[in-house]
Order: structure tokens, then C-alpha cells, then sequence
């Protein structure tokens, strides 16, 4: 199946950067290999060292120092020393829609942005990342949504053949919110979709935008929901996904 | 299948020391750790004892019990 640039997304730690209106977004995942021709070859010979090199960058889209918008999503997160905090970044290109599948990076450093002004055009500006350790694989459990009351997938879980047994990890990013005084959101499972029990169950958090990854060991059952509680009146615009090990 | 026989654990099967809520597809909450199972459709109850939330709390030896106590008697007569 083909998708088109409509289809693309991207949120890093809760910013919605698709609202910059990239141009171009690339995702370079690299095995590193190292050339081990020898003596006696008539051709090159690589092997692979056993590691990764993830690479993504995104250019061409506006530069925009509106709240929430790029600049305020960049340029404060240049990491300055060698303890500063990773960012948690993820992107799709198949569409925001539930089940569709998703990257979730959670080692990110946002290292390079770079604001381009051009003769006879509105300002750019371009970024680019550095992944350290983990990049997920998921499926998107609820699409980026706003929602003004407790609300859950349960009457229509992502079905994924068969239960698990290596733990995964879920992926929570909140976009906006306000009003609600707390926000509890769940990934929850089930074996056979009739009764579902809680698999994890992310920081009470209303602070927006902001991004959670949290890791669950043993056994993940087939049938995967996610569920916010929201407590107060107000809005919250959230998308959770979940990556099977 | 009588869901008043049943109750949920006190803590996950897969994650120990996290409590049970358990709610059916709708979304809607059947009970929390501790909580008989008294109302539940017979689907849920299957559903919750193959997921391992459930616990038995009526004695389900108790007819046997009360067999033995009455055989005795019998072989008297």
C-alpha cells in the first residue's frame, strides 16, 4: 500500500510538528559495518559490528515562534552537556488513524536547528536528531485527538493476532490541554476482548505539551485499548501507541 | 455459572502487587480487586477466569463435605 505526504505526522515530546508544514522528513536507520577486506580479496568485504545508527531530520517547514509551535518545540532543547534530558520523539507515515503504525524514539536529542531567510519567501527552519538507544516499532492505540470527557477504545481494540510474552512499551504524547486538574491515561489488554484489565498506566500529568514512555515486562494479551481519565472539566488533546517486543 | 461464586483477585496475575480493575469491551467497570462478580453476564465470567482475575469464593467443596457426613448414617441404618 502507497501513502502520501497527507499521510505523515510527527510529535516530538508533545509539540505537534506537523503544523510546520515540513517539506522533507527523513528517518536513516543505518547497521554500522566496517570493511574487512583482507590480503588475497579480489572485492571488498563488509561485515556488520552489531550496531545502529538512527538518524532523522526534517527541513523546509515554517519557522513559527507562536506558543507551542516550532520554535518553541527547537530551539530551547539544544542538549547543552553530556547529562542533558533526551527527548521522546515519534512520527508515522501511513495517516493518524488508529492501528496504523507508528516510531517512537525515546534516547533524542534535537542537536542541530537551523533557521533559514530567503529572498522573496517566509522564514524556514530545519532540525536535526540524534537517536540514542531505543526505537520502537507500534501501532497506534488512540489517533491525536481532543477529548472533553473519560473516554477509552475498548469497543473497538486494536486486535493483534496473539498475545506476547516480551513486554513492549507504550507512547503517550499530549498535545494540548486545559481545565482538567488530572489525567490518567492507560494502555489496558485483554485476551479475548470481552474483559480487559490495566497493562500501563502512564504519570498523572496536565501539564501540555508533554511526552511519556514507559516500559512493561512479561506477558502483553491480544486485544490492546488505551483509556484516559480526566478528572475536572476542561480539553485534552492526546495519541497513545503501543510497541510489541 | 453464577457470578456471586467469583470474585476478582487482590492483585494482577502477570502483575504482581498491581490491583485489578476490570471493565468489560464497552469500556464500562465490572468490579475492582476484591469485588464479587455477581451480575456479570456468563461471557465475562469465562472471560475473566481465562485471563486469571478471578477467584472462586463460595467453597466448592462443600457438597462433598456434606456427602461424607451423611454416609455414615446411611450404612448405620
Amino acid at each position: 500500500m502507497k501513502y502520501g505526504p497527507a499521510s505523515f505526522w510527527l510529535i516530538v515530546d508533545g509539540y505537534n510538528l506537523t503544523a510546520m508544514r515540513l517539506k522533507q522528513f527523513s528517518w536513516v536507520t543505518e547497521s554500522i559495518t566496517e570493511q574487512v577486506t583482507g590480503l588475497g580479496d579480489a572485492a571488498e568485504v563488509h561485515a556488520p559490528v552489531n550496531m545502529l545508527r538512527t538518524e532523522i531530520s526534517q527541513s523546509g517547514g515554517f519557522f513559527d515562534d507562536a506558543t507551542n509551535q516550532a520554535h518553541e518545540a527547537l530551539a530551547p532543547y539544544l542538549p547543552s552537556g553530556p547529562s542533558a534530558a533526551h527527548r521522546i520523539l515519534a512520527f508515522g507515515v501511513e495517516g493518524m488513524e488508529a492501528g496504523k503504525r507508528f516510531v517512537g524514539c525515546a534516547g533524542v536529542y534535537s542537536h542541530a536547528y537551523e533557521v533559514m531567510a530567503g529572498r522573496g519567501e517566509l522564514v524556514k527552519a530545519n532540525a536535526q536528531y540524534r537517536v540514542s538507544g531505543h526505537t520502537d516499532r507500534g501501532v497506534i492505540l488512540q489517533p491525536l485527538a481532543t477529548k472533553t470527557a473519560d473516554w477509552n477504545t475498548e469497543d473497538a481494540p486494536f486486535d493483534s493476532g496473539a498475545g506476547s510474552n516480551g513486554g513492549g512499551v507504550g507512547y503517550l504524547f499530549v498535545t494540548a490541554c486545559s481545565g482538567f486538574t488530572n489525567f490518567v491515561a492507560k494502555i489496558r489488554d485483554s485476551s479475548d476482548g470481552v474483559t480487559f484489565a490495566d497493562l500501563i498506566e502512564f504519570n498523572d500529568d496536565v501539564q501540555a505539551p508533554y511526552a511519556q514512555r514507559v516500559e512493561v515486562a512479561g506477558a502483553v494479551d491480544r486485544y490492546l485499548a488505551f483509556e484516559g481519565n480526566v478528572t475536572g472539566s476542561g480539553s485534552i488533546t492526546a495519541m497513545a501507541g503501543f510497541s510489541r517486543r | 455459572m453464577n457470578g456471586a461464586d467469583y470474585r476478582i483477585k487482590a492483585e494482577h496475575p502477570r502483575r504482581p502487587g498491581q490491583p485489578l480493575r476490570i471493565t468489560d469491551r464497552a469500556g464500562r467497570e465490572l468490579g475492582r480487586s476484591g469485588d464479587s462478580c455477581d451480575g456479570w453476564t456468563v461471557a465475562q465470567i469465562e472471560s475473566g477466569l481465562r485471563n486469571g482475575y478471578l477467584e472462586r469464593i463460595t467453597p466448592a467443596a462443600a457438597p462433598r463435605r456434606a456427602r461424607k457426613a451423611e454416609a455414615p448414617s446411611t450404612q448405620e441404618e
